[in-house]
């Protein structure tokens, strides 16, 4: 029960992250340089968070009237008060219900998302990361005094056609003396390309083992993405336009700013300011395009 | 009393009658659309409405009134939202039929669908709305009308509280009437619907529900378009198109 709060405190932090750092100011592109070793601070808990990928367009309820008993207007408002904690309480069932339907996506690997240890895969994504792999890393419970502090928290999904894994990672990168508010704190958003394999549960669990080695390879990529951002001076507004991605086998949308995009795949930024990597959309140019180099994702 | 009984029945009949009459239903494209006969076709759109919001389900006027007070800042958000990409739908569909050798002109007067005349006529695939004076006017044998009736965001109540999350909504449809006989040859209701992920309430400027206020209309344009294209238009070559400079179209 402790691990399934846990796992849902995870979970609450990266789904709200986004308007947290849209609210709070988010200053990617604009770390400074303080001289400070970086490191990171592996996670606390062995827990790594997997959940479904949920439709947002099917939730909330038709719209309905309602009479009110209004005897006088103190019983007319109390009943306007109980008819909103009858709706909130609904809403949140529907919420949890349609997470909880998009989670049984997960039942065929649960056996082995079980068996992941979150600091073993840290340590490998960090070893992976091109801009990471310099860097030390720490336990949870130290609290070094004059080095800037990496903290990563990522949270799986997978797509419910099982064609691909996604990671949300929120990045914070506090300097010493930093309380409260990050120095750098953003969600990186990268979606590994679709595996179009026969049988998914054999791709991702099978004798190559992919959801574990996927997952490090997104976790990766998302620190080196979130550490270029950091370091990396804010360039020239680009335009933002609709671009259009894959998400497992399906086309969907961003409205963002194209940031870079190589072998087969996009960096974005979104109207929130977080940071997406996301393979493109198969089309005979981008193809011919990346005949000779093939994202690993 | 008699003759109130047969007033009251009359009345119940329009009533029932009146809400008895069946919306359109889609048609399809002929086959022999692209690369048939087809004449020369007119793309039209009705004046493209402002983005707005609305509340179905607070019904009563209070009801109405709290909701709408709630969402001063959506709304106000929801006002400035640019309609550039939805208007330069209709030069995108003109391309795309001249890419497919129709003889296509573009209308560039909004046709306001209201102030029609009655067909006065019904039957399947009919207009309600006489389309035929158009086609002196314009010259051309067939008109596709863009006719988008609401684009922004809906909240459902219930009476005071609010049954869901804002979604960005884009709501018309797309049809071609053969102006001889007043008859439709294609009928495509659009009703796209698109919640935002996390939290919705991010004044003053909403990304996630701007993002899927943008989301809906590129929906609506790939229904719109797809009938007629096969790979050609701008939006499927969208991808390709990236890194030409464009101007960003709001949204930020």
């Amino acid at each position: 029960m402790a691990g399934e709060g846990i796992i849902r405190a995870g979970w609450l932090l990266i789904a709200l992250s986004g308007t947290a750092i849209a609210q709070t100011d988010s200053k990617h592109g604009e770390m400074p340089t303080t001289g400070n070793q970086l490191v990171l601070k592996l996670p606390a808990n062995k827990e790594v968070v997997f959940r479904g990928v949920v439709n947002f367009d099917e939730g909330g309820m038709a719209p309905a009237g309602m009479m009110y008993p209004a005897p006088n207007p103190i019983a007319f408002l109390a009943a306007i008060a109980t008819h909103a904690i009858i709706m909130d309480g609904a809403k949140q069932h529907q919420s949890n219900r349609q997470q909880a339907e998009a989670d049984k996506v997960l039942q065929p690997y649960q056996a082995v998302i079980e068996k992941m240890d979150a600091k073993a895969m840290m340590s490998d994504a960090l070893a992976s990361s091109a801009q990471g792999k310099h860097l030390k890393s720490v336990e949870a419970t130290q609290h070094p005094q004059t080095d800037s502090i990496l903290e990563s928290t990522p949270v799986f999904w997978m797509t419910a056609d099982q064609e691909s894994i996604i990671v949300d990672n929120l990045l914070n990168i506090r300097h010493p003396g930093d309380t409260g508010k990050p120095t750098y704190s953003n969600v990186i958003r990268v979606i590994s390309t679709a595996h179009n394999a026969q049988a998914a549960q054999a791709y991702w669990i099978g004798n190559g083992q992919q959801l574990s080695a996927i997952a490090v390879k997104l976790l990766a990529e998302s620190i080196d993405i979130g550490l270029n951002d950091a370091n990396t001076a804010s360039t020239e507004a680009k335009p933002f336009r609709t671009v259009r991605y894959y998400e497992g086998g399906q086309e969907k949308m961003e409205r963002a700013q194209l940031l870079n995009e190589h072998c087969g795949r996009m960096i974005l930024r979104t109207l929130r300011g977080t940071l997406m990597s996301v393979p493109k959309l198969k089309t005979a140019s981008t193809q011919a395009a990346n005949a000779t180099c093939q994202s690993s994702l | 009393m008699r003759c109130f009984n047969r007033f009251f029945l009359a009345c119940l009949v329009a009533l029932i009658s009146g809400c008895a009459s069946k919306p359109q239903q889609p048609i399809s494209l002929a086959n022999d659309f692209v690369g048939g006969k087809t004449g020369r076709i007119g793309v039209a759109s009705n004046k493209i409405p402002q983005a707005s919001t609305g509340f179905p389900g607070a019904a009563c006027l209070l009801c109405y009134a709290a909701a709408s007070l709630a969402h001063t800042s959506l709304t106000s958000h929801t006002e400035s939202l640019p309609t550039d990409e939805i208007v330069l739908l209709k030069k995108e569909l003109v391309e795309v039929l001249k890419g497919k050798n129709i003889d296509v002109v573009e209308v560039v007067t909004p046709v306001n669908i209201a102030d029609l005349p009655d067909s006065g006529k019904t039957g399947p695939d009919l207009a309600r709305k006489d389309f035929t004076g158009l086609r002196a006017k314009l010259g051309i044998d067939k008109l596709l009308i863009i006719d988008v009736t609401m684009h922004g965001f809906v909240r459902n109540y219930s009476s005071y509280i609010p049954a869901g999350d804002p979604k960005a909504v884009f709501f018309g449809s797309g049809y071609i009437v053969n102006l001889s006989n007043n008859t439709y040859e294609w009928y495509e209701p659009i009703e796209i619907s698109k919640g935002a992920p996390g939290n919705w309430d991010e004044p003053p400027k909403f990304p996630g529900l701007t993002n899927a206020y943008f989301q809906s209309i590129e929906i609506a344009k790939d229904r719109l378009l797809k009938p007629f294209d096969n790979g050609t238009s701008p939006q499927s070559q969208q991808t390709q198109s990236l890194t030409q400079n464009q101007s960003a179209a709001g949204g930020r």
